[in-house]
């Protein structure tokens, strides 16, 4: 499977022309099995041969907005903390139960919660113990070249160091192993463009709308 | 039997058999089918119990599920804290009592199981022996849905429900609750449904018992059911669920048939005694109705009843204005016309039609009643003299008003308790006074009271009557021959003349003779016992003896002679008089020519009756037998009753003429007594008219005889007639006669009918018979 799927990107690969050392764009499409684009796809890359990259500081702001987390998918690079902002006018139960990022707190309308350090690449699986149908991912990864895909499934890096990367598309309703697949690449000088179909059908992503159909509060 | 009620009874009855008979046959045919009905209802009530105590029990234990699977608590130590998690797991377990709690990780794997242990009363929660092994349905984790499934686990079958829980929409693992499939669900559900319910699990070649609501496990029973067949003398009922890996699960439900039929059976007694206690009911109401239509019937039937049996006294009571009511009117409306029929019935019965007085029957009853009585009584027997020639004269209307006069005065008639009409002229009056002074002052009472003339028009008609008198007991003791006596002593006084007679036994005799008299007279004639005796006329002119009446008499060989009075009737009545008739005519020819060859020369008389003037042989019989005897016809005399004549006129006036025209003198004899007309008088060829002996014999007592007999001789004489007077007694008759014309006279005072022998003695000592020598007979 992941020769065949090797085989499909080197095949797209030779048709890219090569990129300088120094810096190169990496420009990924990101297709599902039938060869629709796919979007808010997360697509980072990791150094493989201890290039020292520059620390991206951003503060990433997770919004609870109409009840949903905003977005729903959140990367930021490990080291950073998260702000968590109530938009909505109710209040909300954010957790976290697994793994070493525990945390739960009660988030009033209108507040900010800044989350303590993530200090190192993680899965934060978010809820609200609230409002259930609510479901956020947080990946912290160890790279500063990380983004997701756009509504036609592209995305775009910068990578200023040149070397070999795992480039990684991860989605939590890939059905793949750690919901994921990494290539691995090599940056030259040259522009890398290349075009990545998954091999299965993406789970349902969740559209955080109560599945009761009533929203009660809003008229509330 | 075949009474209105018993009708009406069983009529009500057949409808009734019928009816139920109807009812219990549409029952009957019913219940077969409603049982199989009934039971059928009764298993396909029991899977949807079945399937609804399994589903909810299922999507209860899901329910719980996804509440559990959604705790915050729950989902905080999942991952982390293994004995914390079966802690709160248990106590999740707790709230439903379930028999079984798992939870399964993100990995498949079982990170906890309790499981619930029932043994005897003690429970225990042990941990599964699943803890830490995968899962071993791995698929199931795929649909991250809230689900449920059987499972089975150590031998035992679970219901088990699973619920993801998750973070968000990610599922981070599994909870489940179970409720183990056991012998206290069977036995639940048996409660329900009353039917035994096993459960079986075949997780490959082999069924094997779960549970079962019966103490015996019936291994084959349950697993025949499962299989689909039908063991006999059982209903039963099975599902099959085949919804989890490899495995199937059966139930089986089931009841001995005959147990249910038990309790349909005792429905259908209770049916079957309402039937009967309906019918005895009805049977009951049948008979009441039955008898109250029928009761005023019954009571009418019986009065009816009793007004029939002659009781018209009796009215029937009116029951109100129902039909019966106007029935019973009507009976009344014609029991008061009967009863009114009746009595004028009986009243014509007894009483005479004319007079409206007691008869014959009414005579009876009294004279019986009397007799009872033992009390002495007599009967008088009154007959009223010469209505026949009232009636004839007059017409009947006035013999009839005469009738009824005379009815009135007896009535009135001092001494007598009651008068009876026996019809006719014939009147008897009881009186209780026997003694014979009495009777004779109540027969002078009885003159007295009919004394007194009645007057009709511008004729006074007098009233006389004859009374023959009988007494009781003194006479006989039996009142019909009482009454016989009675008579017999009435019909004396006609003989006799007499007005009054009481009963002697002598007056019986004529009476005793007649029967053998009518009998014997057949051989008078042949036999010789007739003879001739003769009666002389004498000439009242010269004073000689010119002619003879030939009378008949009868020597009887018992009871001697006989008067002519009392054959003559008997002779006619036996239609024998034609043949007395030729005999006294013949033996008078032989003795003319006796006396004439004794030198003796009178005229013959003959009497002649109506029955010869009828007879058409009789006057060539005359002729003939009067040429061979050679006697010349002026020689004799026919004497012809009046009453002979007046029966037919004309026919007798034609033989008459006959006889006139050979040469015979004709007399017409007993004359006044036949009420003969003048006009026929005048048309009669007669050459003489004999006045009867009752308006001679007291001729010299009696006025009214005299101008009688004095007109009648001259009516004759100036007609043309001789007169010949009968009934002469005594000498003033004899002068009274000669001196007022009369040409012959007849009688006792003159000679008795005397027979030959002696005749011819006294003849030679009469005048003009003084020369005859010798006469012979």
């Amino acid at each position: 499977m992941f020769t065949n799927l090797l085989k499909k990107v080197l095949l797209i690969s030779a048709c890219i022309t090569s990129s300088t050392i120094n810096g190169a764009d990496l420009q990924v499409t990101v297709l599902s099995h039938k060869g629709n684009p796919l979007a808010n796809m997360v697509v980072y890359a990791l150094p493989l041969e201890g290039q020292q990259l520059a620390k991206n500081t951003d503060k990433l702001v997770i919004a609870q907005e109409n009840k949903t987390f905003a977005p729903y998918i959140s990367v930021a690079q490990s080291g950073n903390s998260i702000l968590f902002s109530n938009k909505d006018d109710i209040t909300h139960h954010i957790y976290s139960v697994l793994g070493e990022n525990k945390f739960d707190f009660v988030i009033r309308s209108g507040k900010q919660v800044r989350q303590k350090i993530v200090p190192s690449a993680a899965e934060i699986i978010m809820g609200c113990n609230i409002h259930d149908w609510m479901s956020g991912y947080y990946l912290a990864v160890d790279t500063p070249f990380f983004t997701k895909t756009d509504s036609t499934g592209n995305a775009e890096l910068k990578i200023d160091q040149p070397g070999k990367y795992s480039l990684i598309i991860w989605h939590p309703q890939m059905q793949e192993q750690s919901d994921k697949i990494s290539r691995e690449i090599t940056v030259t000088g040259s522009n890398i463009s290349l075009s990545i179909a998954l091999d299965n059908v993406m789970a349902q992503i969740p559209d955080q709308k109560n599945s009761d159909g009533f929203d009660y509060l809003s008229t509330y | 039997m075949k009474s209105l009620q018993n009708k009406i009874f069983i009529f009500f009855v057949l409808l009734l058999l019928i009816v139920q008979s109807i009812g219990l046959w549409t029952v009957l045919s019913g219940k077969q089918s409603q049982e199989e009905q009934e039971i059928a209802h009764r298993l396909a009530t029991a899977k949807t119990i079945f399937s609804e105590l399994y589903n909810s029990r299922r999507d209860y234990l899901t329910a719980f599920a996804r509440t559990a699977a959604n705790d915050y608590a729950i989902k905080q130590i999942f991952n982390e804290d293994s004995r914390s998690l079966l802690v709160a797991l248990n106590n999740h377990r707790k709230r439903i009592d379930a028999d079984m709690v798992m939870t399964i990780n993100e990995r498949g794997v079982v990170s906890g199981q309790l499981l619930l242990l029932r043994e005897e009363a003690e429970v225990k929660v042990q941990k599964g022996a699943e803890t830490n092994s995968l899962f071993k349905y791995a698929n199931w984790l795929k649909n991250a849905q809230p689900q449920a499934h059987l499972y089975a686990l150590n031998g035992a079958l679970y219901q088990l429900s699973l619920s993801p829980i998750k973070v968000g929409a990610k599922v981070i693992g599994w909870v489940g609750f179970g409720f183990q499939i056991d012998s206290r669900f069977a036995k639940r559900y048996k409660m329900i449904t009353g039917l035994e319910t096993s459960f079986m699990l075949n997780q490959g070649e082999t069924w094997k018992m779960i549970a079962s609501s019966a103490g015996q496990q019936q291994l084959s029973l349950v697993e025949q059911i499962i299989k689909g067949e039908s063991p006999e003398h059982y209903i039963v009922q099975s599902q099959l669920i085949t919804e989890f890996n490899n495995a199937q699960f059966g139930v089986a439900m089931y009841a001995l048939r005959a147990d249910l039929v038990e309790v349909l059976q005792g429905r259908w007694w209770q049916i079957l005694i309402l039937i009967a206690l309906t019918l005895v009911l009805s049977l009951a109401g049948a008979y009441f109705i039955a008898a109250s239509i029928t009761k005023p019937i019954k009571l009418l039937v019986q009065q009816v009843k009793t007004v029939a049996s002659g009781d018209y006294n009796q009215h029937i009571k009116h029951f109100d204005e129902s039909e019966l009511g106007q029935l019973a009117k009507e009976f009344n409306v014609m029991q008061t016309a009967v009863l009114s029929r009746e009595q004028s019935m009986v009243h014509l019965a007894n009483h005479d039609p004319l007079t409206d007085l007691p008869n014959r029957n009414m005579l009876m009853t009294e004279l019986l009643r009397l007799a009872r009585s033992a009390a002495p009584f007599s009967v008088y027997h009154l007959n009223l003299s010469r209505l026949t020639e009232v009636n004839d004269t007059l017409g009947h209307d006035v013999g009839d008003k005469i009738i009824v006069e005379a009815a009135r005065r007896l009535a009135q008639a001092p001494g007598f308790a009651n008068v009876f009409h026996l019809g006719a002229d014939e009147f008897i009056l009881l009186s209780e006074v026997a003694a014979a002074i009495d009777q004779q002052s109540f027969a002078c009472g009885i003159e007295t009271a009919l004394e007194a003339s009645y007057e009709h028009r511008n004729f006074s008609l007098k009233m006389q009557c004859r009374i023959g008198i009988a007494n009781y007991p003194e006479h006989c003791d039996n009142v019909q021959r009482l009454l016989q006596m009675a008579d017999t002593a009435l019909h004396h006084t006609r003989k006799k003349r007499l007005q009054l007679q009481v009963y002697t036994a002598a007056l019986e005799v004529n009476s005793v003779e007649r029967l053998s008299l009518i009998n014997d007279f057949q051989n008078a004639v042949s036999g010789g016992q007739l003879e001739l005796h003769y009666q002389p006329k004498l000439d009242l002119n010269s004073g000689i003896i010119t002619h003879m009446e030939a009378l008949v008499r009868w020597r009887h060989p018992a009871f001697g002679l006989v008067p002519p009075d009392n054959f003559i009737p008997i002779a006619e009545q036996t239609g024998q008089i034609n043949a007395l008739t030729r005999w006294v005519f013949k033996s008078a020819l032989d003795q003319y020519n006796l006396w004439l060859g004794q030198g003796i020369d009178l005229n013959i008389a003959v009497n002649i009756s109506a029955q010869d003037l009828r007879n058409p042989e009789f006057f060539d019989y005359i002729s003939n037998t009067l040429k061979n005897a050679a006697v010349p016809a002026e020689k004799l005399t026919l004497e012809v009753t009046e009453s002979a004549v007046v029966d037919d006129p004309e026919a007798a006036i034609a033989v008459l003429q006959k006889f006139n025209d050979l040469g015979f003198c004709l007399s017409i004899d007993d004359y006044g007594t036949g009420y003969s007309s003048l006009a026929q008088l005048k048309q009669l060829p007669v050459h003489e008219l004999k006045i009867d002996k009752s308006f001679v014999q007291k001729l010299e007592f009696d006025s009214d005889d005299r101008i009688i007999v004095r007109s009648t001789i001259e009516l004759a004489h100036n007609m043309g007639l001789t007169v010949v007077a009968e009934g002469i007694e005594d000498e003033f008759v004899l002068n009274w006669l000669s001196e007022h014309g009369c040409e012959k006279a007849q009688g006792y005072f003159i000679s008795r009918p005397q027979p030959v022998e002696q005749l011819n003695k006294w003849l030679r000592q009469q005048k003009g018979f003084s020369n005859l020598k010798e006469l012979r007979c």
